[in-house]
């Protein structure tokens, strides 16, 4: 538990110090929201405001988390190896690029509410799979990004990887995201779809926790 | 001479047999498919045994994670490459299908989305392989990926084709089950078919292995 | 029924494709057996 807060600690403290990841993906989904404002104009039906935030989000995601493992060198990987064990390491992973990739989400939500306006949204099903669903896509990324960093080109690789271990989470997300425009949305379709997305977050994670240590040792 | 022969020689014939009893016999006459039902005996089974394929290829992915033989990394590769050709040819005759029946060669369809994502997942794993050099490594990071990409492949061709609210195949989406479509002569055709093109797969994939023993004894002697 | 002939026709020329593909499947597996043969047989030399 102490190494895991450690390396979050770290984590943040590397990122607070260098601001690249917030700075760089924060200007990434600004310009281009404003690029699909420029295209389609302000009012944009529901589906599209859905479809266009989730892909947008999606890709944000990727630039974020990319780096969470390939940013390591080796001989920090080796230091990483005989300090802590690796499900803490991938945990801690898994909970810094949840919070990063939370907090930008947020960031991203505001940024398109400002350029696009907000549908109404039911938020007691929107903000639960909102939540769920980043920390699926980054904890789906983290892993893919581990698998990545050891093979030879991990940018081209970390995409054709990882985009079929999201699509699942993004369907699911965009589907959650259209219930939720429904005026009435029944309880049972609630519990349904958060469930559904419950449940991918957690294979996911026990997956990461199972497996890592594989990916870990050389 | 050949080992096992005797199961081999048999999924041949169960597969003859399904190729010509599967355009003799009477089908009943159902709306939009007709005739076409017949095809079920050669597109349903070429998922089945990519299903199959993939799900060895898993078994030997745990097993060479816990165990570490290069055998083992043999098998569930090239199970992998097996499931790819089989999702291939599956893929295709779904394609021709539909072309006949729904008018056009791809629908949105969550079934064929989750056919189309998994395959690209098990592509995914080729390049990976292709993109490590170290053999040890290779089989370690490539066997974590299996695991993922089959627990991808279940939740997408298991899971979310019955969360979704339409689907054009049976069995998802509120539509009858395919079982209760098929008449007792229809899977007396079936079943075979489907046991035939397992048994085929997996002869394929003992060819594949075997292959790559004898290429990999041949580059040791080389050296 | 009208076109039953024609079934029997798409039967016979798949059969016959897979018939083909049938025996080289059991061609290419003689082979490799032959190979695998010598292969140890090699092996077996190599250890004496």
């Amino acid at each position: 538990m102490k190494e895991i807060n450690e390396l979050v600690r770290k984590d943040f403290l590397l990122e607070l110090r260098q601001k690249y990841a917030i700075n760089g993906i924060l200007l990434y989904v600004v310009s281009t929201i404003f690029v699909v404002q420029l295209c389609l104009g302000r009012v944009i039906d529901e589906n599209t405001w859905i479809a266009l935030f989730w892909i947008i989000l999606l890709f944000a995601a990727f630039n974020a988390v990319s780096k969470s493992f390939v940013q390591e060198s080796a001989a920090r990987r080796l230091y990483y190896y005989m300090l802590a064990p690796a499900v803490s390491v991938v945990l801690s992973k898994m909970i810094y690029n949840s919070m990063l990739m939370l907090i930008l989400g947020l960031l991203s939500l505001l940024v398109f509410i400002v350029f696009m306006g907000f549908p109404e949204f039911n938020l007691a099903l929107f903000l639960p799979s909102f939540t769920l669903g980043c920390i699926g896509i980054s904890g789906a990324l983290t892993m893919v990004s581990a698998i990545a960093s050891r093979s030879g080109n991990n940018a081209a690789l970390m995409a054709i990887l990882g985009f079929p271990v999201v699509v699942p989470l993004l369907l699911l997300l965009v589907n959650a995201s259209r219930l939720s425009l429904k005026a009435m949305v029944p309880v049972t379709d609630i519990v349904k779809s958060i469930s559904g997305l419950f449940l991918i977050d957690v294979v996911v994670v026990v997956l990461a926790v199972i497996l890592f240590p594989y990916l870990w040792r050389d | 001479m050949i080992k096992g022969l005797w199961w081999k020689l048999t999924g041949l014939g169960l597969i003859l047999y399904s190729i010509v009893a599967g355009q003799m016999i009477e089908v009943p006459e159902l709306p939009v498919i007709h005739q076409t039902i017949r095809n079920l005996f050669y597109h349903v089974c070429m998922w089945f045994a990519m299903f199959t394929m993939f799900g060895t290829s898993l078994v030997y992915s745990i097993k060479y994670l816990t165990g570490n033989k290069p055998g083992n990394d043999i098998m569930a590769s090239e199970s992998v490459y097996n499931g790819i050709f089989f999702g291939i040819l599956g893929l295709i005759t779904g394609m021709i299908w539909a072309k006949f029946t729904w008018g056009d060669f791809w629908t949105n369809d969550p079934q064929l989305n989750g056919a189309a994502v998994s395959m690209m997942a098990y592509l995914a794993y080729a390049v990976l392989r292709s993109s490590i050099d170290e053999k040890a490594m290779r089989a370690r990071v490539s066997a974590v990926y299996n695991i993922f990409a089959f627990m991808l492949l279940v939740i997408f061709l298991g899971v979310l084709p019955r969360l979704a609210d339409s689907s054009l195949h049976p069995g998802k989406g509120g539509n009858t089950s395919t079982m209760q479509g098929l008449d007792l002569t229809m899977r007396l055709v079936f079943y075979p078919a489907v046991i035939g093109w397992i048994i085929v797969a997996f002869w394929i994939l003992q060819i594949r292995a075997r292959k790559r023993r004898l290429v990999q004894n041949v580059n040791q002697i080389n050296k | 029924m009208v076109g039953e002939d024609k079934y029997l026709v798409v039967a016979m020329v798949m059969g016959i494709i897979f018939i083909g593909l049938g025996i080289y499947l059991y061609l290419i597996d003689r082979k490799i057996s032959r190979i695998e043969q010598k292969q140890d047989e090699l092996a077996g030399l190599n250890k004496k």
